[in-house]
């Protein structure tokens, strides 16, 4: 008896650290069995207008079935490189923050694609528009399938209340600077001490408008420490704007987690500088009802500008194939596709920009933005600058955010920063091995 | 016959136990001596990396920014402590005799430990909000002045380890009832029959007679003040790099900055690594200290 039960306890225990092991295999095991069309792996993180690609790729395209991993947008960047450590099954994959391509490719999880795109038989369109931000090392190693562009979003309704002229009205004149854009954003918080002239989110990169546009690369890919003083007065811009309210505090921002889409829906803020995304989530903020304002009262025009020649900046996204993928030509069809006139046109339905924006695409872009010249600032030919984007960018852009915190909490000078974000940037340039 | 009787039981024993110890070695042990591994190279998520001996290390020591985060939580750890433990004692003093409602108010003042610190920090959170939160609209109803809580970086730590005291001074509460209910009251009655006032019963009767859980209820706290990270992330911004202007950032914080945003996973682990040997100094500062003042003889 004593020996049955010796036995019996012994089987049990094996049992469960056995289940430990079996679990993993079993779906791999039915995987297998699959027949028919070559289904691919792809991953991407919570945007209505990426699953509508995936969706119209999969009805469209009986030989590809695309199998989409969603994962939240806020952990997507950790999740990622975790799945591609332990070599997940991962075929194609969205890139959510670009800079994070220097390190997959420097641990050889990139597909170079320059053979792939060259059997097309003609260049990429979308490639060709961001090469810049599309190679590393001579390697195309994305295809862009949304333009990264930055604009000023701006309610009517706001500068209507404060008797202020829409920045449009100066982007005609050429006067839409940073200055403009101070003296703006001053004058309606002045007029109604409810509205918030203009809001910036809290993304480290977002304190480098100015230093992108003036074609500043804060570090270098070689290592190098480029001017910070655009930087700097950005900085400076940001503190005399929220010490009078006349832009949202950052800090409060972060520590309260308001984003950027409610404090526009709720119809309070006169101006939002941010990517070429935010008509789709305009589109999604009026079908759900969020707006406390009516569809037409928004317009969108040029970031502002002390260039001669108007430049945004923003970084496009864009898609990577994995290295250790065996399905290789099914997912570069798939990403190819949507980097192409038909993905751009399903993108556009949902008012974002593509990388290669065609006829179609403007069409439908157009029914997604309200009436008037936003259609012509959003798809204006533009210079595009992409400060930050180095293997050092997201270090740069978070002890920025810190930093910048220091200052605008009133902790510190402006020379007190510039020494201190330098010597950050050569901690980061040293420490980067 | 006497040695088989002995190999059944330990083989009864170890059947029981293995389990537990094979999700102990998967789980605990070999990702520590990966961690340990990992720290003398430059892995950053990939296939591509390399031995850099002790250059992670050397970093830390000579980085401002990992100093800093090492004495915010030395910060965050004694002040806790001595708030969880304090707090922990005195409310078990007052609880731990039977009285009526003793139950409920016991399991009112424990309640907050089963909560799930997400959650908590979540709710404190809006509860702390600067502009419209619950607190600053009382403090204004109230005429006091308002503060900006956790948008200030002169009070986000303050109000972090506030929470922190609230959640987990029930726990330490429990485990203390129970080591009072355990002293006999014989020792008590032969210290009032020898003179001994309340303050005297309390110092050498109550807390030797305490002194073991007292003892553990000390390196738990400590230990776990050491590895703080949920209300950090939740309540000061998460991926966007911590409290304002870095004042919360805790060393466990900055652990998961540099392996989860930054892909430094090295780095990471050498911050942990000097943790762990922080956590494991202390706590046997604290074994080797336990002579001198924990009791085991007092029942």
């Amino acid at each position: 008896m004593k020996k049955r039960t010796y036995l019996l306890v012994t089987v049990l225990a094996l049992l469960c650290s056995g289940v430990l092991f079996a679990a993993g295999g079993a779906e791999s095991a039915a995987s297998k069995k699959d027949e028919g069309p070559v289904v691919i792996s792809y991953y991407t993180w919570d945007d209505g207008s990426h699953k509508a690609l995936i969706d119209t790729f999969n009805a469209t395209h009986s030989h590809i079935q695309v199998n989409a991993q969603i994962l939240p947008a806020a952990d997507y960047e950790t999740k990622l490189t975790t799945l591609l450590s332990g070599r997940a099954d991962i075929d194609a994959f969205m890139e959510k923050r670009q800079s994070d391509m220097f390190g997959q490719y420097a641990n050889g999880y990139l597909e170079p694609l320059d053979s792939y795109i060259k059997a097309t038989g003609k260049p990429n369109e979308a490639v060709e528009a961001f090469k810049s931000s599309s190679v590393i090392n001579g390697d195309i190693v994305v295809i862009p399938w949304r333009g990264g562009a930055y604009y000023t979003y701006y309610n009517k309704n706001v500068f209507k209340k404060a008797g202020v002229p829409t920045p449009d009205y100066y982007v005609e004149r050429g006067e839409w600077t940073w200055e403009k854009f101070e003296e703006v954003s001053k004058a309606i918080t002045a007029a109604d001490s409810k509205l918030v002239g203009s809001t910036i989110y809290i993304w480290g990169g977002q304190g480098f408008f100015q230093a992108g546009q003036a074609g500043d690369s804060i570090v270098t890919p070689d290592g190098k420490i480029d001017s910070i003083e655009n930087v700097v007065k950005q900085l400076e811009m940001r503190k005399r704007l929220e010490d009078v309210g006349a832009m949202w505090s950052l800090i409060d921002m972060k520590v309260t987690k308001l984003h950027y889409s409610k404090q526009f829906y709720d119809g309070n803020v006169g101006m939002l500088l941010i990517g070429e995304w935010f008509p789709g989530q305009m589109v999604v903020g009026a079908k759900d009802g969020l707006l406390a304002f009516d569809f037409e009262d928004w317009g969108i025009t040029r970031l502002p500008c002390d260039q001669e020649e108007y430049v945004t900046v923003g970084l496009p996204t864009g898609n990577c194939i994995t290295s250790y993928s065996k399905k290789k030509d099914a997912a570069f069809e798939f990403i190819n596709w949507m980097s192409g006139p038909a993905g751009a046109a399903v993108a556009a339905s949902y008012g974002v920009l593509p990388a290669a924006p065609g006829e179609a695409a403007r069409a439908e872009i157009a029914k997604n933005l309200p009436k008037g010249n936003s259609i012509d600032y959003f798809l204006e030919p533009k210079r595009n600058n992409t400060a930050n984007f180095s293997p050092y960018g997201t270090r740069v852009e978070t002890e920025f955010a810190t930093i910048q915190e220091d200052f605008l909490l009133g902790n510190m000078t402006v020379d007190q920063f510039r020494t201190k974000f330098t010597k950050t940037l050569n901690d980061i340039i040293k420490t980067t091995y | 016959m006497n040695t088989t009787h002995s190999l059944r039981k330990t083989g009864t024993i170890l059947s029981f136990l293995l389990p537990s110890f094979i999700g102990f070695l998967i789980f605990v042990f070999s990702p520590m001596i990966g961690a340990i591994a990992l720290s003398f190279t430059n892995y950053s998520g990939g296939p591509n990396f390399r031995f850099i001996g002790l250059k992670n290390y050397m970093v830390a020591f000579t980085d401002q920014n990992f100093l800093s985060y090492l004495l915010v939580t030395f910060e965050f750890m004694t002040i806790t402590v001595i708030f969880q433990i304090g707090l922990g004692l005195g409310f078990a003093l007052l609880l731990s005799r039977n009285f009526k409602g003793c139950s409920t108010y016991r399991g009112i003042l424990y309640l907050p430990n089963i909560l799930s610190s997400v959650a908590v920090g979540l709710a404190f959170m809006f509860i702390f909000e600067p502009s419209s939160g619950f607190m600053n609209q009382l403090l204004a109803s109230l005429g006091l002045p308002t503060s900006k809580w956790l948008a200030s970086s002169k009070s986000s730590l303050s109000v972090i380890i506030t929470i922190a005291i609230w959640q987990n001074f029930g726990y330490y509460m429990v485990l203390f009832i129970g080591g009072l209910q355990n002293i006999s009251r014989t020792q008590y009655e032969a210290a009032e029959m020898d003179g001994a006032g309340k303050i005297k019963q309390f110092f050498h009767v109550t807390l030797p007679g305490l002194s073991p859980i007292l003892f553990y209820g000390l390196t738990i706290a400590i230990i776990r003040g050491f590895q703080v990270f949920d209300y950090i992330y939740i309540m000061t911004g998460g991926q966007q790099g911590g409290g304002p202007a870095g004042s919360t950032n805790v060393l466990a914080f900055d652990i998961y900055l540099n392996a989860f945003t930054f892909f430094r996973f090295g780095y990471a682990s050498a911050e942990s690594v000097i943790l762990m040997i922080i956590i494991l100094a202390v706590t046997f500062l604290q074994s080797h200290g336990q002579k001198k003042w924990v009791n085991y003889d007092i029942v």
